[in-house]
């Protein structure tokens, strides 16, 4: 038995059930950078990021064998991801501080006054988006961002196409609202934005 | 996308924020957080391989419960180390492993072997298994009418014998219970008959011995 990267990803979590040693961390290799992006925009925080998908990692490690197949295995992994990061979230009710991407460090590096402004307008849509209700946002995220179908978003999120549709159509409005403001009021956002947690107003 | 409002007429607005939001680049995981979460599914990975054996244990495809853990050998050798096979009694009980390369009887008795007892319980366990003798816990009893492929099964608790008591002729073998605890119990002798306890898992070991008077 032998991980291999020619090997799907049932393969792997079935090689791992098996006792590959390899199997599971070539798994998370493979999908590393997109279970972190979505642990990162759902978490809204650096280290709560890594800390949730540290856990997801291990909770998946440990369950593998409870997968049954009727879903992709990285749908899988990113439900176990969210859920990880929604636990993480529920237990912090007190979120004073937002820390944005790390990306504000790149500006200097850019030439150019068309690279600062779309970096700019960039760190304006990623406020915009931590500023919607944590369900809108993690539904766009998904949608929108890391470009999941809608049903299996629904599959990932454990709620119906529907509710996955709505949520994302209420966020993008709010969205839309939040950058007309920053518009208006001339904003650019900080590292230092203070957000707080909006108020579910979903409506399924 | 589904229109929640039928007044709403923001469709352009919807693609803009949508294609506001595809064009974000996505975040490489950081290294740090890579080798961290990498280096917690090894630990993870080592656990797994210390305990698992423990949990699936070789001789579970016998179709023993869980609890039974406790593999039971009696290896005899009367008259000292003449490595010659000497029957200890005609016939052989059906075995639970039959046709691998080990040559005594396996049973999945079920029973508790205690240290205190196990002197007494590996005798009754020779005397009740009319054990196939063998020269050597690799080798086939030349009695043995059938000689099917060894299986996975057989030829891991040989393995495991081997490596534990590799001059011994084993007589008997029993799947069970040793003082509640997940081990591999093996009775050999040497200038006298002894019982062993062997545990398999993770690597074969006598964690205890006692002679057969």
């Amino acid at each position: 038995m032998q991980s291999t990267d020619s090997s799907s990803d049932e393969q792997l979590l079935a090689a791992h059930v098996d006792g590959d040693p390899h199997a599971f961390a070539e798994l998370f290799r493979r999908h590393s950078d997109r279970l972190w992006a979505v642990a990162l925009r759902t978490c809204r925080d650096p280290d709560d990021a890594a800390d949730s998908l540290q856990d997801a990692m291990i909770s998946a490690f440990r369950r593998a064998s409870s997968f049954r197949g009727d879903a992709r295995v990285t749908t899988w992994l990113h439900r176990i991801v969210v859920n990880a990061c929604l636990d993480r979230m529920r237990s912090r009710k007190n979120r004073p501080t937002i820390a944005l991407p790390d990306t504000e460090a790149d500006v200097g590096t850019h030439d150019g006054r068309d690279q600062i402004s779309e970096h700019v307008t960039r760190l304006t849509v990623m406020t915009a988006l931590a500023e919607i209700p944590d369900e809108q946002r993690i539904a766009l995220t998904l949608v929108d961002l890391e470009g999941w179908p809608v049903d299996e978003a629904a599959e990932i999120l454990q709620i119906p196409p529907g509710t996955v549709k709505s949520r994302c159509f209420r966020g993008r409005q709010r969205m839309a609202e939040l950058l007309r403001n920053h518009n208006e009021a001339g904003d650019v956002p900080t590292k230092s934005s203070r957000i707080t947690d909006g108020v579910n107003d979903d409506k399924e | 996308m589904t229109k929640n409002d039928p007044h709403d007429n923001s469709e352009p607005e919807q693609d803009e924020i949508r294609r506001q939001l595809s064009a974000q680049p996505a975040p490489e995981i950081p290294a740090s957080v890579s080798e961290r979460i990498t280096a917690a599914l090894a630990e993870e990975q080592q656990r797994r391989t210390v305990e698992e054996p423990r949990r699936n244990r070789w001789w579970i495809p016998l179709g023993a419960a869980a609890a039974i853990a406790l593999l039971v050998g009696i290896v005899v050798i009367p008259g000292g180390t003449d490595p010659e096979p000497q029957p200890i009694a005609a016939g052989c009980q059906t075995p639970v492993v039959e046709g691998g390369d080990l040559g005594p009887v396996t049973q999945q008795s079920g029973r508790d072997y205690t240290q205190a007892e196990l002197a007494d319980q590996a005798k009754d366990l020779v005397a009740g298994s009319s054990p196939c003798p063998a020269p050597t816990g690799n080798a086939i009893p030349s009695d043995r009418t059938t000689a099917p492929a060894p299986s996975p099964v057989a030829a891991d608790i040989s393995n495991c014998l081997l490596e534990v008591i590799p001059d011994q002729t084993v007589v008997a073998i029993d799947i069970a219970d040793f003082e509640g605890e997940e081990l591999l119990v093996a009775v050999v002798a040497t200038e006298t008959s002894e019982a062993l306890v062997v545990d398999c898992a993770p690597s074969p070991t006598v964690v205890h011995r006692t002679e057969l008077e």
